[in-house]
């Protein structure tokens, strides 16, 4: 028996010790914390995708960038080439526009040369010879051919061959170049460099009686041809060789649109002007893509011979990046502060629960060791208590003799502390079984009322003992469906506490109200009161509301937690009011059936 | 007054007491401490009343109504039930073999029980 007290109580104490993992402020902490690095995270990530999509987009300019440069190269060579082997044809042969002609259909395909409008040949002549040169030209071309605008000059270089069979072409047939101050320049420079040349963006003559020109942009390439064999180490040198200049005129956006004619544009616009002047001489400009909020410009130099160009580059980033890869970043963003809030919060709420759960199971460890404590103890008091009633007991009621009257109030007064005793242990053991869930009520219909009137008649001794008046209101019988004996307790405890905290003089009610669907019983006393802060305590297993009557007021504690919980069993309640100084009134609501 | 009562009770604490008690009040009592001895003694005893406590070792109180076979082998006999409240499965059962009546045994003052013994045995 010892050691099953011992044992009881060691598990008890074990339970109580188990304390709470983490404490509320902790978790929250851990949370908030664990919120906090999931957040950076996605920051971070978002942050890297962002700039691997910079990267990216760099990379595909730089990209852009080479390949457009070697293409433009590439046409460009190919084009010298071609203004080369002219020269080297006219140093070699004498020419006509038949030659002229034959040698260029050799080279003009689409592929090879891609835009280019005419490539023609001029000579440079004193113009006191010009119409030696005009003489030349008609029979060469079986009509009059003048030399144009008139020279006003010392010199002029009429261009003698042109190919590009149509009649504009051949319309150009004399046109002093010299007078076109571009292509003067451009020729000049050839000739004093010996090198190939472009001019400055210029137009293409359209009308030749009005000297109309194409509005759209054009250049020419220019090539020097000087007399056979001569010296060449020097400018004046080359100024005197200079026989004439081969050609080829482009329109500029022809051009760059052959040269660029298998890139994608889509989603990348480019413009390509003489460097530092975007307004006055664009060459080019390719198709245009939708104009978007945070354009990009990159620019690029590109020299080709004797110019410099600058390629500017237009585009959206997000046009270059595909559309994942370009919500890539907003989206692990969103997604990640997304996550790092509802991960956090999901994993403190488990963890809490978790915890609860715990820590409920250990509370109930806790109750269930308490009450199986408080079993074994009280079941172990009952005995040497009921042997003691008997007892004392024995001599009160006489079975020994007679009884002194002093010793019989002393007797009397052990008899009733043991009364006390018994009622507490017995409570407490009614309580832990309740707890248990051992108790089952036993339903049977019964007369509430003439069970009240039995609890009346029971406790009437004590009501004379304590000086108080009980007043009745129950009527007539009523039926109800329930466990009597857990009914009878109920009243008991309920009429008993009135008593006892009815001071003497005062007075204890008992009303019965019925309804079709319950029973109300109330007991009220002229007590000292219950303050509202209190009421909930009331009701608590163990708990005694402390005042300076209390003190002297017998009772164990259990009283109303067990009467309450009885009463639920039932499908009823206690329910009470009161008022400090006045009395309480506690109300017992039982229905008819459960 | 006479009769021969039987206790039947494991606490000894108790069956002393009761025993005082019934002797006093001049019964012939016997004492056994569990339903298996209680068997042994009524065979010899031949008791009119018992007083039966229901939770025993050995053999408890409705092991022994069963053996002792209360309804048909001594229907003479008169059986009252000590408990505790929360027995009341044990207690109908106990009704159902035999059994006259139940006793809270904290509750009754020795008055109450000789009275209780007093009346059960008149009828």
């Amino acid at each position: 028996m010892i050691q099953r007290l011992r044992s009881v109580a060691l598990t008890h104490l074990r339970a109580l010790r188990v304390k709470r993992f983490f404490s509320s402020t902790y978790l929250i902490a851990l949370t908030i914390g664990f919120g906090i690095v999931l957040c950076l995270l996605t920051v971070l990530s978002a942050r890297a995708l962002h700039i691997a999509n910079q990267d990216m987009v760099e990379v595909a300019i730089e990209r852009r960038k080479r390949e457009d440069a070697l293409e433009i190269n590439r046409a460009m060579s190919a084009h010298s080439q071609a203004l080369l082997s002219s020269v080297g044809l006219m140093n070699s042969v004498r020419m006509t526009p038949e030659v002229w002609g034959r040698f260029i259909a050799s080279y003009r395909s689409e592929d090879a040369f891609p835009a280019m409008f005419a490539i023609g040949a001029a000579e440079y002549i004193r113009s006191e010879n010009i119409p030696e040169l005009e003489a030349r030209l008609s029979d060469q071309y079986q009509r009059p051919v003048e030399v144009f605008p008139r020279p006003t000059g010392e010199f002029s270089e009429p261009v003698l061959y042109v190919e590009r069979g149509d009649s504009l072409a051949q319309q150009t047939i004399g046109l002093d170049m010299m007078q076109l101050p571009e292509r003067n320049e451009a020729a000049e420079l050839a000739t004093d460099t010996n090198s190939i040349v472009l001019t400055d963006p210029a137009h293409i003559i359209s009308d030749t009686t009005t000297l109309e020109e194409d509005p759209r942009s054009a250049i020419f390439m220019f090539a020097p041809y000087y007399v056979i064999g001569s010296d060449l180490s020097t400018v004046e040198k080359r100024q005197r060789a200079i026989r004439g200049h081969v050609y080829i005129a482009f329109h500029t956006q022809e051009l760059f649109s052959k040269i660029f004619s298998e890139n994608n544009f889509n989603n990348i616009r480019l413009v390509i002007y003489q460097k530092d002047d975007p307004e006055k001489d664009l060459l080019y400009a390719s198709p245009n893509i939708s104009a978007h909020r945070r354009q990009q410009n990159v620019k690029t130099d590109l020299t080709l011979l004797n110019k410099t160009y600058t390629l500017e580059y237009q585009f959206n980033a997000a046009s270059i990046l595909s559309p994942v890869q370009r919500y890539a970043p907003l989206l692990t963003l969103l997604f990640g502060l997304t996550i790092s809030i509802v991960l956090p919060a999901l994993m403190h709420n488990i963890v809490r629960a978790r915890q609860n759960a715990l820590h409920f199971a250990n509370e109930q460890k806790i109750k269930k060791a308490q009450d199986e404590l408080l079993s074994l103890a009280s079941h172990q008091l009952r005995t040497p208590a009921t042997a003691t009633k008997q007892y004392i007991g024995m001599v009160l009621q006489g079975f020994m003799g007679d009884v002194p009257k002093e010793q019989q109030a002393f007797l009397q007064k052990a008899y009733d502390s043991n009364e006390r005793q018994l009622r507490i242990i017995n409570d407490i053991l009614h309580v832990a079984k309740l707890d248990a869930g051992r108790i089952v009520p036993s339903m049977k219909p019964f007369d509430i009322t003439a069970t009240v009137k039995g609890v009346l008649e029971d406790t009437a001794s004590d009501v004379r003992k304590a000086g108080i008046t009980i007043r009745r209101q129950l009527g007539r019988s009523y039926m109800l469906t329930g466990d009597e004996y857990m009914i009878r307790m109920i009243v008991e405890n309920l009429v008993s506490n009135a008593i006892k905290y009815t001071p003497s003089g005062g007075k204890v009610t008992v009303a019965a109200r019925r309804e079709a669907h319950g029973y109300h019983l109330s007991v009220t006393d002229t007590g000292i009161g219950i303050a509202k802060q209190d009421f909930d305590r009331l009701f608590k297993q163990f708990s005694r509301i402390e005042s300076d009557h209390s003190a002297t007021v017998p009772g164990s504690g259990v009283g109303l937690y067990l009467a309450q919980n009885l009463a639920h069993l039932h499908g009823g309640k206690i329910k009470v009011v009161s008022k400090i100084g006045k009395g309480s009134t506690f109300t017992l609501y039982l229905p008819k059936n459960m | 007054m006479s009769g021969k009562v039987l206790i039947v009770e494991d606490e000894i604490a108790l069956s002393d007491v009761y025993k005082t008690l019934l002797d006093q009040a001049g019964y012939d009592v016997r004492v056994a401490e569990n339903g298996e001895v209680a068997l042994g003694v009524a065979e010899e005893f031949q008791p009119e009343m018992i007083l039966l406590d229901l939770r025993m070792p050995v053999l408890d109180g409705i092991g022994f109504l069963h053996k002792y076979d209360l309804k048909n082998a001594h229907p003479d006999v008169k059986v009252v039930v000590f408990s505790n409240y929360d027995m009341q499965k044990e207690i109908d059962e106990a009704y159902s073999l035999g059994a006259e009546r139940y006793l809270l045994k904290a509750w009754a003052s020795p008055k109450e029980l000789i009275e209780l013994v007093k009346t059960t045995l008149g009828k």
